[in-house]
């Protein structure tokens, strides 16, 4: 009776074929394999987690890494109170453009976002594949920025759970809840503070902002 | 269980709250509701579901009777200027939520959706959540009382019995159900709504036409009529569409290839034919986003292993190769029109996906195009993908644009009292002109303004004459007309969001008198 449902939009972000959607196949229904295919798409998928008393249900949304397509993540990570922003160990390339992921987060999505940085593809290593980029690297941007950090293997499913564990535990769930309903609160309106100019425009977003989704 | 809005909370939805705590205490007194089901398993097949819902066919008299107001309501030339679809599109929502709760306490007060008695949520609006407490209170009805103190601390007398595990499951059950079938009503009402837009037709003596002439019949486009923008946008994305699809055909650009598009078999007739639908089937918002889901669902069977890095290019790919006039305006009706709180999850998804693709598609220009096309194209071509549409027309700002990251529905308070109406019609008209002045200033093509610039331009008095009724001379800082959609509202009225947006403007007044 007293297990309240919260929902969590998350958010994938990362550069294209660095797993993004191997994690989330991973978490959903454990069944990363190869070279079977998997039978569901993983564009937009719901999974719900118990956590005590609360169950949270995770609505994944999968975002196009393709660096063309960058410019139109912003809708996807509206309103997200997660994100999973996704590098392959193997691929420098990879993590600097999750670094610019973190970076537009932190400027651009909602404030309480909870962020997490995830390595994926350990397996390669763990099977002699030289390592391209160092934990140590990531966990001091990790410590900077304050995200949470895994590093993971959709093949094998290590760590995989614990990413949505964690992301479950630090999102402060009463105001989950306000945040489902309420929306983009978070969302640019809100700085407006930051300087002593008087932002007409500011003032407008955040009225609309306030009364808009309450979805 | 009880909910109580929090003072400091100004985005508290007021209204689900209410419905809730409403909700839990008002199941336990219809006995005939929970008979109907069988079992005290707390959970709901499928089937069950679909077999409650598929009984609803139509709005019940009281329900239907609150969509003919509003029509009615929306016929009547009360407001001074035309309503803009972003305009309208509040005064739809602000209904939506109306009949939510409306359709709610029909289901609750009559189990078989004939009862008479029904009072309309007009009525309750205004007695607000007194009205709604006292009535369950005064109720004599001891199972609603014992069911209450179980879930609130609204206990009236001395020991009550516990409910039993069973009774807590058929209210557990009695609710998932009642969603089920409000969400059904929902449907209900957008269908009967357009269709009976479409019925009457959207003519309004003494010329203060809010919709356009009379229609027999009625287009998206209609909705439109007085948001130039939205059409002048939607015809150059039609516009690009068809120049790609051109290029495309001729050879000129593999496009496949340039979208990195995986190969498979597509039948992208099958899958375009639900665009199609979307925009010539039937006009409810909720159909058209029927056609955008079953799109994506069967993108999603057909594609294996799809992530979005697949989904999107092939959906730019499907858009591009059979052009669909006023996909973009569907699109945005669908935002508009369809009740914010339903579009959520799978369904705003499978929106933002499309919206993604008409935004990549509106901000390709041939300078992204690889280097061996780009010297195929001829002259005109290259002046259609000069510049990003969104460049050359500015949405209004409340519009969701493709670089704007906070969702902006409208402008208008969506609450739900009725008194918001009366308050609605003079902000619109103190607001209108600037409105429009500012649709028809289209930023220009070339490079970006500043920022700081940008901000205070296209809102700022300076530049309008249009607001010269208004005592120019007294003022020394520009005042946003925001600021004075409260001017005519009483006090006793304003929301917590909008006393917060007061309060911020006085700070922000504070601040600029200090920097100066």
């Amino acid at each position: 009776m007293n297990t309240s449902v919260t929902s969590i939009k998350l958010v994938l972000l990362g550069e294209a074929a660095v797993g993004k959607s191997s994690i989330v196949l991973r978490f959903v229904s454990n069944d990363f394999a190869e070279n079977k295919e998997p039978t569901i798409g993983a564009a937009f998928l719901t999974q719900r987690v118990n956590m005590g008393d609360h169950t949270i249900k995770f609505e994944i949304w999968d975002t196009a890494g393709q660096e063309r397509f960058a410019s139109l993540a912003p809708m996807y990570y509206r309103n997200a109170q997660a994100a999973l922003v996704v590098y392959d160990v193997t691929k420098p390339q990879s993590f600097i453009k999750a670094r610019h992921w973190v970076k537009e987060l932190h400027e651009q999505a909602s404030r309480d976002i909870v962020i997490a940085l995830v390595g994926n593809k350990l397996d390669i290593i763990e099977n002699g594949a030289e390592r391209k980029v160092a934990r140590e690297e990531a966990e001091s941007l990790a410590q900077q920025e304050g995200l949470l950090f895994f590093e993971t293997s959709a093949k094998t499913g290590s760590n995989v759970n614990d990413v949505f564990l964690g992301i479950g535990q630090k999102i402060p769930l009463k105001t989950a809840q306000n945040q489902a309903q309420d929306g983009g609160r978070g969302s640019s309106g809100l700085r407006i503070n930051d300087d002593s100019r008087v932002d007409l425009r500011a003032s407008n977003g955040q009225a609309t902002s306030a009364s808009g989704c309450n979805c | 269980m009880f909910h109580t809005p929090p003072i400091n909370e100004s985005n508290f939805d007021g209204s689900q709250a209410i419905r809730e705590s409403y909700r839990i205490q008002v199941e336990g007194s219809s006995p005939d509701l929970s008979n109907s089901s069988s079992n005290g398993n707390g959970s709901l097949t499928k089937e069950e579901i679909a077999s409650e819902i598929e009984q609803i066919t139509e709005l019940p008299m009281d329900l239907s009777r609150l969509v003919d107001n509003f029509i009615d309501d929306l016929k009547q030339p009360k407001y001074l200027k035309p309503l803009n679809a972003v305009q309208l599109s509040g005064l739809f929502q602000t209904f939506y939520a109306r009949f939510d709760k409306a359709s709610f306490q029909c289901l609750n007060k009559a189990p078989d959706m004939l009862n008479s008695t029904f009072f309309t949520a007009r009525e309750t609006l205004s007695s607000g959540i007194s009205g709604i407490f006292n009535r369950s209170r005064s109720s004599s009805d001891t199972a609603r009382k014992r069911s209450s103190s179980l879930f609130s601390t609204d206990s009236t007398s001395g020991i009550q019995p516990m409910l039993s595990p069973e009774e807590i499951n058929k209210h557990l059950r009695m609710t998932e159900l009642n969603n089920y079938r409000i969400e059904k009503l929902l449907e209900l009402c957008e269908h009967d709504m357009f269709k009976k837009i479409l019925e009457v037709g959207t003519s309004v003596p003494n010329n203060v036409s809010k919709l356009g002439k009379p229609q027999r019949d009625l287009k998206v486009t209609n909705l439109f009529k007085n948001s130039p923008e939205f059409l002048e946008f939607d015809r150059a994305v039609f516009e690009k569409i068809v120049v790609l699809s051109e290029i495309t055909k001729s050879g000129k650009i593999d496009m496949m290839d340039f979208l990195s598009v995986p190969q498979q078999n597509l039948d992208s007739s099958k899958l375009t034919a639900h665009l199609d639908k979307m925009v010539y089937g039937p006009l409810a918002p909720y159909e058209k986003l029927l056609n955008v889901i079953k799109l994506h669902d069967e993108m999603t069977k057909s594609l294996n292993h799809l992530s979005n890095d697949d989904f999107l290019s092939t959906l730019i790919y499907l858009i591009i190769q059979t052009p669909v006039k006023h996909i973009f305006l569907d699109l945005q009706f669908i935002k508009l029109f369809r009740y914010n709180k339903k579009l959520v999850e799978k369904d705003l998804y499978a929106l933002t996906n499309l919206e993604a693709a008409l935004t990549f598609i509106e901000g390709l220009t041939f300078e992204s195009l690889p280097v061996e096309a780009q010297k195929e194209l001829a002259g005109d071509e290259l002046i259609l993908l000069q510049t990003p549409i969104s460049q050359k027309i500015a949405l209004p700002e409340v519009q969701v644009s493709s670089n704007d990251s906070s969702q902006r529905y409208s402008g208008l308070p969506r609450s739900n009292s009725y008194k918001e109406f009366e308050g609605l019609r003079t902000a619109f008209d103190s607001s209108l002109r600037n409105i429009f002045g500012k649709i028809r200033s289209y930023t220009p093509p070339v490079a970006p303004q500043p920022p700081a610039t940008q901000d205070k331009l296209p809102n700022g008095v300076l530049n309008l004459p249009a607001s010269s009724d208004i005592d120019l001379s007294k003022k020394r800082l520009p005042i946003e007309d925001s600021w004075k959609s409260l001017r005519n509202r009483e006090f006793e009225d304003l929301k917590l969001s909008e006393m917060r947006q007061v309060f911020e403007n006085y700070q922000k007044l504070l601040d600029a008198l200090d920097s100066q």
